[in-house]
This record gives structure tokens, C-alpha cells and sequence, in this order.
């Protein structure tokens, strides 16, 4: 034993300071100033971890570009001078369907791939400010969101057929990025719920009936537009489109839109919580 | 049929894959039906077949029963292997998510052959004919499921047969109503009842329910999301009844023996079904009348009889496992689920060729065979798809791994938490709280529990400041409940936890805590800088990210991404994170796991600063010189309670043991003998004894070997009290 202390002891980097035995400190409350840091700390680290993940980050960055010139390529151009607003309910669509994904997946699988490492209970035992985790999270999907929409908008802007001006185009993108909100909500409940190797699994299998049954991109045959109703991306598209005064495509007034995404918001959210803050 | 029961599912896995290549088979044959009307299939073959016709009307007659009744039987196995949650784990991955993802990816495909077909039969893109316009069906809650229909009714008819099965369990406590269902299926099988009880709601679905435009028998429910009330019951009945058969899986001999019988009842029925419909023609009803009820009665008991009639066949020839069989049986789900465009594809291909229909056939059949097969091999078995269907992955070049491997793996039951026993206890020095200053941590007669299983059984431990406890105990004793307890993951049953004099679920109380556990994968994005970065921001008063990098050693590792550290390097990086907020109290994990020699002596060094400065630490390790070399005190837990606690010093003189090494000539059975020795061990001519008086032992031994050298008599280490103690408390 004496061999090993002084072994360790020739081992202390110089460069630390002087010991002295410190008294003991009082519990209080953390101050509202490094509260606020710490959920800062967390957002911009998730954010950070989300564009480090380039298995997520590249294909969900390029894809809805890819999509949407896709369509302006294969759609008519006839149709779009009969009906310039085609191009908007595009723009609005292919908008929508770039904040699902960083709800869906960067939220549900990071969340379930985190429990499955112990993570969650980590950040528990150390004292991370209650709910900063989810916090982080949301806040991380809308900041990926609005990146995810940047190359979209140049590109729809340089190439596409839009006549949309610059508040309505504000409006579109500004519905999207807080309607990834709900989609985190999911994303939070999937990953509350499922192991992190079924995650993805799970995940796709909301998100690929979500993006062709909603309407996103393709308008469907009346024999199956019946069930859009229950897809919050189709609310969500809704919302946009009306943000920009843009009502030829409505079928529902706006606040049953807002209140089908915050009813899928208030009940996937809370089950998560509830299953998150489980103890044991 | 004397085989064990497991061998006789090989059997059934074949007849599974037969219905399903068997529809195979039956979809390739529509477009060479006699009659069939444009648009019902992708095109109409310019040689249609009458045998081909008939050969359809035969398949279709008992392909879906016979499924159904086997997809009851394999469901009731692995409810009962699974459980409720398993059972539809195991259900949405294998069944939802193929439907989902399925439907997505064929319902394009399917559409594009269609239309391809049909602008190939009328020479230009087609539009709805009135013909077919009026034979479209209009159902409520419109969707087209295609083929996959059968995936979403084996969904509906899960979630029918398990919450009538939860029904049953509430009501029937004294499983009398299960002994009589038992004995009714048990009579109907072993008396030929079955092929006509069973019959019977067939014929009913048929001649009410729907007027028999096709010959389809039981209607394809493959147009509507709202479950069809002749499907449902038809192939309900067919699950239901396998789900029954599984509970008396000995019924399957029964089965088995009367195969012949079934087989000529088959025949008979078949043969008065085809009688009473005439030649095949699809636009053709079936007969009105009393002729209708006696087809439709026909019809149910022929589709029951060659239900019975191909699982016995089977069980009689194909119950023993064959790598091929079982090959085919895993691809055959794929190949259903695929085939239908390739199929439809291949029949436009060969539409206007002018050859005999049985080449035609040839071709339809084998060229969507080989694909579909080729695309399993190469596609599907190797990868994650192959995971999903069939639950398992098979590497592509693997010889070994050939076609037998498993099947899905035992989900072996890992107990975490420490077993009970009603060991007696073995006399423990009990943690006497100390009175001198408030403890920064306690337990208090505390108990905890998972199920069944003790975890903690009225403990009391404290950690005082400055101090340095380590907590020892062989794996499943207690020391992580302790912990978590302490950390505020799980909360006592009974008893006290306390933690800077308060609760532990207080997060302003573990603000003053700092945690290093094991199994925790951080996140592998991050750099160590903003991992230490972030968990710092944590604290009210953290030390500097450069300083905590120093004391630790970590530095050089300051930007690279966790996931690229080697283990040891991580076990740094956690400690850098469970120092960072100066914490009053540290517990650490088997902290040096993986650490070389250097880095672990480090690590010591900066714990006992940190115990200097007043830190006070809970280090569980099973590292027993670590404990020796860092510990003011242990605290042995074994069996749930606390078996000794001490400084090292205290617990070594616990076991009044020395040890005894020597080089000697001593023949170990001759030591052993001895009273005074506890355990004796002989290398080469290095003898090693432990006893519990040692003069007397050396005593014996110089007087048995005079040329004995080399001598070495010491105290017993940690090690030995930590193995008595646990052996005492067991």
C-alpha cells in the first residue's frame, strides 16, 4: 500500500494546484444564469451531434431538394400556368416533409439509442436540470429543420416555378420549423418506448405511410384522400398553406389543424415524459 | 408419430411455405382463365386454359384456410414463448412492418403493370370501362391492400384471438370452459367431425353474405380497410382452430393418421364442387337455389379436408428438418410478398405470344420463380431484410452457416438483479454511524426489491466526508442497487436513503455528486473537450474544462470524438466527467477497468487528492488490491445485507488466516490431511498453504521434509477475507 502511494504520489502532474482540504459547501439552488446555460450547453451540443451524424444529416439534407425538383420536372408546365398555386402547395409539401424526419428520426432513434447505453439514467444521476434532454432535443430537430429548409429555398427560388412573395414564403417556412414540433413529440414518444435497434425500423414505418398518404406531394385519388385526415404532416401542410393565403387547397379551417397537432403534440409529449421519468 | 413434438413443426413450416407458393402458382394462373373480364387481371392471355382454370378454382378453394390454420398454430407458440408484449414485438416486425413497408414499395409497382397490361390489350392508355366500372366493388373505407391483405387480416385476427384468449382467462378461473372447448376439439378431430363442423360457417358466410359474382369461394378482402364478415369468420375460424389444435398438440398425430380419409373426402367434395359450377368461367355465378347451398356446403368441407389432408401429408413425410425445406420455407414469405408484380409482369410479357398456354405457364411461373428466388438469396437472406421476415440474417458466403442454423434464439432471461436466498447470515460487523460530523450519504434499514428477487435486504451504510469506502461483493450482492439508490434512479422499498441530508431525488442535493458508472455508452459524436464542456455546465461551480483535462490526464484526447477513444481512454473521459463539477462525493464504478498500468496509478493519484481535499468517495471495484491501495474503509455486501465492514486492516484480521509458501517435496494429499490447513496448492515444487495456525503447519512440514527452503509465512490478503466472508454468507 505505502509503495503505491508514493508511486501515485510522483505521478501528480505539477501543474495542479496545491491541495488544501476545502470546507464543506451548503446545497442551493442552482442560479437561474447557469440554470439557463446548461439548457443552452444541452441544445447546442444535440444540435452538434445531430450534423455530426452524417447518416441522418446528408440525406435528409439533400433529399427534399432532390424531391421537389424532381416534381417541377415531371409536372407539366402547362399546369402551373393554369394553376400557379401547384407550385406552392409543392413548396409548402416538400417543406413539411423535411421537419418530419429530424422529428422522427434525429429525435426517436438518438432518444432510443440513448436509453439503450445507459444514457438517460446517466444524465439523471448527474444532476442535468429536469427535462433538459427533451429540451435539447425539440430545440435540436427545429434548428436541423431550418438548415434542412435553406438549400430547399435557394433551390426552389433558382430553379423552381414559384411566385410566392417574400412573406408568404417567410410564413411557409415558419409554420414548418415549429410544426417539427410535433413530430419531435413522436420522435420522443418512439424513442421513449422502443430499443434503439427497432427505432428506425418503427420510425419508417410512420414516416413512409405519413409522406404518401398525407398529400405531400402527389395529390391522391379520392377513393383514399378519406384517411388524410389522421396525418398531422397533412394538418401541418394545411397550416402552411393558409399562413401563406393560400386557401384553394383547404379542407379544414386552421384551428382544427392546430388543434389535431397540438392534440398529437400534448399526447405522444406526455407519454414520453411519462415513460422517461419512470425511476428504477 | 412417435416424433418429439418440436420436429413435427418442420413439418407445418412446410405446409405454410406450400400455401404461399401454392398462391404463388394460383396468381400466375389468372390470366390464362377462361372468361376472366379486362381489367380484372392485368391482361387476359390470348390461349386461356381451362385446366389452368380449374387448377385455380382447386387452389384458391383451401390456399388461405390451410394459412390461416397454420399462422393459428405458430401464433398460440409464440404467445406462450414470448408473452403478451413479445408476442407483438415479434408480431409488428415480422407482419406490420412488412404490410406497411410492403404496400408502399408493390402498390406502385403492381398499378404500373396493371396499366401496362391494360394499354397493351387495348392498344392505348385505358380508361374504366362500364364493364368493369359496375364489377368494381365500393366498399366503405375504400383501400387497396392488394395481396398483402392477408398481412393486415393475420393483424386483425391476432388482436381478435388474444383479447378473446384474455377474456376467457379472466372468466374461466377454473378452466372448465377450456376442458370442454379442449374436448370438443379433441372429438371433432379424432371422429372426423372437423372437415364438417367447420364447413359449416363457411357455407353459411357463402350463401349469405355476398352473391357469388367470382368463384372466388371465401370473397379476397382485399378492397377495403373495414374487416369483410365472411374473410373474418372463414379464415377467423381457420386461425381460431389452430390457435385450439396448438393446446393439444398430440391431436396432430390424429391428423396425421387420417390423412388418407381427409385426402378422398378432398377429392369428393372437390369433385362435387366443380360438378355443380360447370366449366370454369369467371364471370359465372354460382348456381341459385338449394344447388347454391349444397355447393357452398361442398365447397366448406372440401376446403377444411384438404386443410387436414396436405397438414397430415405433410406431417407424415416432412417432419424430420432438411436444410432445403427449410430454405424454402424461409424464402417463401418474401416470395409472396414479392411475386405478385413479377407474376402479372411476366403474364402481359407473354400475353400475345403465339405459343401453347402450358409453355406460357412455364414461363410465367419459372421466370418469376427465378427471380424471386435469386432476389432472396442475394437480397434478402444476407441482410436486414432477411432480419425482419424470417428473424434471422444469413451471411452470403458462409458455407457453414448453410441452412440449418437455429432458429430465433432463446431470449435468454437475464437477471439483473441479485437472487434471494434465506442464507443464514454470517456474523457481521455492522457500519456503525460515527458521530463525529453529519454523513454525506447513509442507508438506513433499507430494502429493496425487483419481483421477486432481494436486491438490498436491511442495510445500513454511511459515507462520511474525506472518506474513501469501497464497497466489494461478488457480482448480483447489492453494491449497484446501492448506488442507484443513492443516486435517486430507484427509490427504497422500505428504509431510509439519505444524501447530503436529504432525499436524493432533490436535484439541487445531486448537483453536489459526481457519478462514473459502468455500461454507460456517452454520446460518440461529441468531442471530450464538449463532453466535459457540457456535463460541467451542470454545476454551479465546476472546475475549468482545461484543469479537469490535466487532473486527469485527458488532454491530448481534447478533440477527438468520443467514439473513437479505446476503452481505457473512455474510462478517463467518464472520470473527467465525475470530477468536473467538484463534487462533495464521488462514487465511481469500477473506475480502472481497461486502464494500463500508468493511467491506473494516475487515477489513483488524483482520487486520493481529491479524498485529501475533502472529497469523499464510494468506489465499488473488483479489483481487491485497489481497494487495499485506495480504502479507509470496506464494506463487504454479500446476499443482499452487509456481511463485514472495517478499515483493510480490520477486515484482514477478520480471517485469522496466514498463508504458507514453500519449495518443498510434500505430496499435497499428505498436507491436506492436516487439520491446521484450510486449503493447500502445489506448482512444480512451489507449495502454498493456507492455515489458520501456521506454526503448527510449518512445524509438520520441516519435520516431513528436512530439505524443505525457501519459507515464507504472511498475513492472509483482502482477497482471502473477501473469499471467506462470501463463501460464510452463501
Amino acid at each position: 500500500m505505502i509503495t503505491s502511494a508514493v508511486i501515485g504520489a510522483t505521478l501528480v502532474p505539477a501543474t495542479v494546484r496545491p491541495l488544501g482540504v476545502q470546507p464543506p459547501r451548503a446545497v442551493t439552488q442552482m442560479p437561474m444564469r447557469r440554470l439557463l446555460h446548461a439548457y443552452f450547453s444541452e441544445v447546442k451540443y444535440e444540435f452538434v451531434r445531430t450534423l455530426r451524424t452524417i447518416a441522418f444529416a446528408v440525406p435528409f439534407l439533400i433529399m427534399p431538394l432532390g424531391i421537389y425538383l424532381l416534381m417541377n420536372m415531371l409536372t407539366p408546365a402547362s399546369l402551373f400556368v393554369k394553376q400557379p398555386n401547384i407550385a406552392v402547395a409543392m413548396f409548402s409539401g416538400i417543406c413539411v416533409f423535411s421537419v418530419i424526419a429530424p422529428g422522427i428520426f434525429a429525435v426517436g432513434c438518438s432518444l432510443a439509442i440513448e436509453r439503450d447505453a445507459g444514457l438517460m439514467k446517466f444524465r439523471r444521476a448527474l444532476p442535468a436540470p429536469g427535462g433538459s434532454t427533451i429540451v435539447a432535443k425539440i430545440c435540436a430537430a427545429m434548428l436541423f429543420s431550418v438548415v434542412s429548409l435553406i438549400p430547399l429555398t435557394v433551390g426552389a427560388l433558382l430553379l423552381g416555378k414559384l411566385t410566392l412573395g417574400v412573406g408568404s414564403m417567410a410564413a411557409i417556412l415558419g409554420v414548418s420549423v415549429l410544426g417539427s414540433i410535433p413530430f419531435s413529440a413522436m420522435g420522443l414518444f418512439l424513442g421513449a418506448y422502443v430499443s434503439g435497434s427497432a427505432a428506425p425500423a418503427f420510425g419508417n414505418l410512420v414516416f413512409l405511410p405519413m409522406m404518401w398518404l398525407s398529400g405531400l406531394f402527389i395529390p391522391l385519388p379520392a377513393a383514399v384522400q378519406g384517411q388524410m385526415i389522421f396525418w398531422p404532416s397533412f394538418h401541418l401542410d394545411q397550416l402552411a398553406l393558409h399562413a401563406a393565403g393560400i386557401t384553394e387547397f383547404a379542407r379544414f379551417p386552421p384551428l382544427t389543424s392546430i388543434g389535431a397537432l397540438l392534440g398529437v403534440t400534448v399526447l405522444f409529449g406526455g407519454l414520453a415524459i411519462a415513460r422517461l421519468s419512470r425511476k428504477g | 408419430m412417435s416424433s418429439p413434438s418440436q420436429d413435427r413443426y418442420h413439418a407445418l413450416d412446410a405446409v405454410r411455405a406450400f400455401a404461399l407458393l401454392l398462391g404463388v402458382a394460383f396468381h400466375a394462373s389468372m390470366s390464362f382463365i377462361p372468361g376472366m373480364p379486362v381489367g380484372a387481371w392485368a391482361i387476359s392471355d390470348n390461349s386461356p386454359s381451362l385446366a389452368l382454370g380449374e387448377f385455380a378454382f382447386v387452389a384458391h378453394l383451401f390456399r388461405m384456410t390451410l394459412f390461416f390454420f397454420i399462422a393459428g398454430f405458430f401464433a398460440r407458440m409464440l404467445y406462450h414463448k414470448y408473452g403478451t408484449r413479445g408476442f407483438w414485438t415479434n408480431r409488428l416486425k415480422r407482419i406490420a412492418v412488412p404490410l406497411i413497408v410492403g404496400w408502399v414499395i408493390l402498390y406502385p409497382a403492381i398499378a404500373y403493370v396493371w396499366i401496362t397490361g391494360l394499354t397493351k390489350t387495348f392498344g392505348k392508355v385505358p380508361v374504366m370501362t362500364p364493364e368493369i366500372a359496375k364489377m368494381m366493388p365500393h366498399p366503405v373505407a375504400a383501400f387497396p391492400l392488394t395481396h398483402l391483405w392477408f398481412l393486415y387480416y393475420l393483424l386483425l385476427l391476432y388482436v381478435a384471438v388474444v383479447m378473446i384468449r384474455a377474456l376467457v382467462d379472466r372468466t374461466d378461473r377454473s378452466s372448465a370452459f377450456r376442458t370442454r372447448v379442449d374436448g370438443l376439439v379433441s372429438f371433432l378431430v379424432n371422429g372426423y367431425g372437423a372437415n364438417f363442423l367447420l364447413a359449416i360457417p363457411v357455407a353459411v358466410c357463402l350463401v349469405n353474405f355476398r352473391p357469388l359474382g367470382f368463384f372466388q369461394g371465401i370473397p379476397t378482402p382485399d378492397q377495403s380497410l373495414l374487416p369483410q364478415l365472411p374473410s373474418f369468420v372463414g379464415y377467423g375460424l381457420a386461425m381460431a382452430f389452430g390457435w385450439l389444435l396448438q393446446r393439444q398438440p398430440g391431436l396432430l398425430d390424429s391428423i396425421a393418421r387420417r390423412s388418407k380419409f381427409h385426402l378422398v373426402l378432398a377429392l369428393a367434395m372437390t369433385a362435387v364442387c366443380v360438378k355443380l359450377y360447370g366449366p370454369v368461367n369467371v364471370m359465372k355465378g354460382i348456381p341459385e337455389g338449394s344447388v347454391k347451398v349444397a355447393f357452398a356446403v361442398a365447397f366448406g368441407v372440401a376446403s377444411w379436408s384438404w386443410t387436414f389432408a396436405i397438414t397430415g401429408f405433410a406431417l407424415n413425410r416432412f417432419s424430420n428438418a432438411s436444410p432445403l425445406r427449410r430454405y424454402i420455407a424461409d424464402s417463401s414469405y418474401w416470395i409472396y410478398l414479392a411475386h405478385l408484380p413479377l407474376v402479372a409482369g411476366f403474364a402481359v410479357l407473354v400475353a400475345h405470344w403465339h405459343v401453347h398456354w402450358a409453355l406460357k405457364y412455364a414461363t410465367v411461373l419459372g421466370g418469376s420463380l427465378a427471380i424471386l428466388f435469386a432476389t432472396y438469396h442475394l437480397l434478402v437472406r444476407p441482410t436486414f431484410i432477411g432480419q425482419v421476415l424470417n428473424g434471422r440474417k444469413v451471411p452470403l458466403f458462409n458455407k457453414k452457416s448453410s441452412l440449418l442454423v437455429a432458429t430465433a434464439p432463446q431470449a435468454a432471461a437475464t437477471a439483473d438483479a441479485p437472487q434471494a436466498t434465506g442464507a443464514p447470515q454470517a456474523a457481521a460487523a455492522v457500519d456503525a454511524p460515527q458521530a463525529a460530523e453529519a454523513p454525506l450519504a447513509t442507508l438506513r434499514d433499507t430494502s429493496k426489491t425487483f419481483g421477486k428477487t432481494t436486491a438490498l435486504n436491511h442495510v445500513d451504510m454511511t459515507v462520511k466526508r474525506g472518506e474513501l469506502v469501497a464497497l466489494l461483493g461478488p457480482n448480483g450482492a447489492g453494491k449497484s442497487t446501492a448506488i442507484s439508490l443513492w443516486l435517486g434512479l430507484t427509490e427504497p422499498d422500505s428504509g431510509a436513503v439519505t444524501l447530503l441530508g436529504g432525499s436524493p431525488q432533490d436535484v439541487d442535493r445531486r448537483r453536489e455528486i459526481g457519478v462514473m458508472m459502468q455500461e454507460v455508452e456517452l454520446p460518440k459524436e461529441l468531442k471530450v473537450r464538449e463532453l466535459i464542456g457540457l456535463t460541467a455546465s451542470y454545476y454551479q461551480n465546476p472546475l475549468a474544462v482545461d484543469q479537469v483535462m490535466e487532473m486527469t490526464r485527458t488532454a491530448p484526447l481534447a478533440d477527438r470524438l468520443y467514439s473513437k477513444l479505446s476503452g481505457g481512454q473512455k474510462r478517463q473521459v467518464q472520470f473527467a466527467l465525475a470530477i468536473c463539477g467538484q463534487p462533495q462525493l464521488l462514487f465511481l464504478d469500477e473506475p480502472t477497468v481497461g486502464l494500463d498500468i500508468q493511467a491506473r496509478e494516475a487515477m489513483w493519484a488524483t482520487i486520493r487528492e481529491l479524498v485529501a481535499k475533502g472529497c469523499a468517495i464510494v468506489l465499488t471495484t473488483h479489483y481487491l488490491e485497489e481497494a487495499e491501495a485506495l480504502a479507509d474503509r470496506v464494506i463487504m455486501l454479500a446476499n443482499s445485507r452487509v456481511v463485514a465492514s472495517g478499515s483493510v486492516e480490520e477486515m484482514r484480521s477478520i480471517v485469522n488466516r496466514r498463508q504458507i509458501t514453500c519449495d518443498s517435496t510434500a505430496t499435497l494429499a499428505e498436507v491436506r490431511k492436516w487439520p491446521e490447513v484450510v486449503d493447500a496448492t502445489l506448482e512444480g515444487t512451489k507449495l502454498r498453504v493456507i492455515a489458520t495456525d501456521a506454526e503448527a503447519v510449518v512445524r509438520r512440514l520441516l519435520t516431513l521434509d528436512a530439505t524443505l527452503h525457501n519459507l515464507e509465512v504472511r498475513q492472509a490478503a483482502l482477497a482471502d477475507a473477501f473469499t471467506q466472508l462470501t463463501k460464510e454468507a452463501a
